[in-house]
């Protein structure tokens, strides 16, 4: 499920790419933070499907919805010391806060909501 | 991708794309390959047109591999958003860089 979610997400993103001609560089970024987001979905949370939503305004909003719990993803990243230190895993959200304008979370209505500028 | 060349080095070469669609591969591939090591790895990433934190994790069991076997790991040819990716996550502090 998560393969096939990431290969949809990713033609998604080609298409919106190519339409607003957005440069490598900042279609790296869209496809980078959406891709981590979509694969801690379903590797941490009991969500089967979410809602994504991609606008070009002055910044890449984005936006992205699934049902759960108040569980919430955007847990930072300890900061690493040392290689031996490094645990496998957890640093997506690290480059989804890296690579992002703003990140935000919220719970509403049984929903965990996403909102993104890149 | 990934390729592995034993040379004076062992050359790991990481090419298009290294996400959470492949990474796993590639991982299993280096943890085959890459124990023991009798000499230092270089990660050739000039090729290397997108990489997520996924791909880092195979980046970064390369380095653990070398540690193990008490050589240096270094990373070659970083561009582009993908060097910004290794900059930002903290892996440039361990990883050697080559011209």
């Amino acid at each position: 499920m998560t393969f096939r979610a990431i290969e949809e997400v990713d033609r998604y993103l080609d298409t919106f790419c190519t339409k607003h001609t957005l440069n490598d560089d900042l279609c790296y970024r869209v496809r980078l933070v959406t891709e981590e987001l979509v694969t801690n979905i379903f590797k941490y949370t009991e969500a089967q499907t979410f809602d994504l939503t991609v606008r070009c305004l002055e910044d890449i909003e984005i936006d992205l919805a699934y049902l759960s719990n108040s569980f919430d993803l955007t847990v930072r990243k300890p900061e690493q010391k040392d290689l031996a230190d490094i645990k496998e895993g957890g640093l997506g959200l690290f480059l989804v806060e890296s690579m992002t304008k703003t990140f935000s979370y919220r719970h509403h209505n049984g929903k965990s909501i996403y909102k993104l500028t890149v | 991708m990934i390729e592995i060349h034993k040379e004076e080095n062992f050359f790991v070469v990481l090419s298009q794309r290294l996400d959470a669609m492949n990474a796993d591969d590639a991982k299993e591939t280096v943890t085959q390959e890459l124990v023991d090591i009798d000499r230092n790895i270089v990660i050739d990433v000039s090729g290397l047109e997108y990489i997520s934190s996924a791909g880092l994790q195979v980046v970064l069991k390369c380095a653990k591999l070398a540690q193990e076997s008490h050589k240096e790991c270094f990373l070659k040819g970083a561009h582009g958003t993908v060097k910004e990716i290794f900059q930002v996550s903290g892996f440039l502090t361990f990883l050697k860089e080559m011209e």
